[in-house]
């Protein structure tokens, strides 16, 4: 049984347990997860997506002991402490869950690759789900056509290459979804619209284009 | 040129075309910029309250064709047409 008191990251922990082998429960708080021979296999709030951004909140007293792990998935250890470090830290700046669990679906809908983040309206990302440096580039695209192209921009697709990017402005944020040219500008754009309505569901919805 | 004229004329969705290179003057400049984060672009859709900003690139060319679109136009057959524009330059 190892007991950390104190402000510990589980990412720590799980860091350790990622080639142990065995099974161990990790108890964080009033949660816990189960870890079989390196893959997380069971965690007390649901899925591995709500897992993912549980770790990566947490910090304070961790528990782990041996046990005999619960099985409701198989989720590499290694991939959920990239993951948490990486995509989950948008959630810390005070976005709601079900928006986390929206993006989740439109990533899984519009397969793999798809990048997504909301900015702010000086283009730092609030919220990013997939890779920084290809998001802030995306930025650019909008930063540049907004300040040099088209004053009160409000909607913008590009076609690049293999790749397709819309944004959408709504007050002073900007959604973005990047996916492979193979989804289609029609798909991508409804399932971004999608993602803005829920978003911004409470707060009215965001500002429409001609 | 001329042809340009006539298409403007033939949809009334289409306030303007006009064929722009990148690096040459405001909007050629901004396309430029455009170009050097994303050498790959093909195509850019602007849309405001009031209208709609289309480029589509000519093939390999840094020219695009310059579409001003009325609020409502349907993008899908401009984006056609404009593709087959771009294509010719």
């Amino acid at each position: 049984m190892l007991e950390l008191e104190g402000q510990f990251s589980v990412l720590d922990v799980l860091q350790i347990l990622a080639y142990k082998p065995g099974e161990y429960e990790v108890r964080f708080g009033d949660e816990f997860l189960h870890i079989a021979n390196g893959n997380v296999t069971f965690y007390s709030g649901g899925s591995p997506e709500k897992c993912v951004r549980a770790v990566a909140r947490y910090r304070g007293a961790i528990k782990v002991r041996p046990t005999r792990a619960r099985r409701a998935f198989s989720f590499p250890v290694d991939e959920l402490v990239v993951r948490a470090i990486f995509e989950a830290p948008g959630e810390e700046r005070g976005l709601p869950e079900e928006f986390a669990d929206a993006a989740e679906s439109v990533r899984k809908e519009l397969g793999e690759g798809v990048c997504l983040a909301i900015f702010s309206e000086g283009g730092e990302p609030i919220l990013l789900s997939g890779d920084e440096a290809e998001a802030r580039r995306c930025w650019r695209v909008w930063e540049i056509s907004s300040h040099k192209l088209v004053p009160g921009l409000r909607r913008l697709t590009l076609v690049a290459g293999q790749e397709i990017c819309f944004f959408i402005k709504a007050r002073h944020q900007v959604l973005m979804g990047k996916a492979s040219a193979r989804v289609g500008v029609g798909p991508l754009q409804e399932a971004l619209d999608r993602l803005a309505r829920k978003f911004w569901a409470g707060n009215g919805e965001p500002e429409k284009a001609g | 040129m001329e042809n340009l004229k006539r298409l403007v004329k033939e949809h009334p969705d289409l306030i303007s075309l006009e064929v722009v290179e990148a690096g040459e003057g405001e909007i050629g400049g901004a396309l430029k910029e455009l170009l050097e984060v994303e050498g790959d672009l093909e195509e850019l859709i602007l849309e405001t309250e009031g209208e709609t900003l289309a480029f589509v690139r000519a093939p390999g060319k840094p020219a695009f064709v310059f579409a001003r679109l009325k609020r409502g136009a349907t993008l899908g057959f401009y984006r056609r047409l404009l593709k087959e524009i771009a294509s010719e330059l």
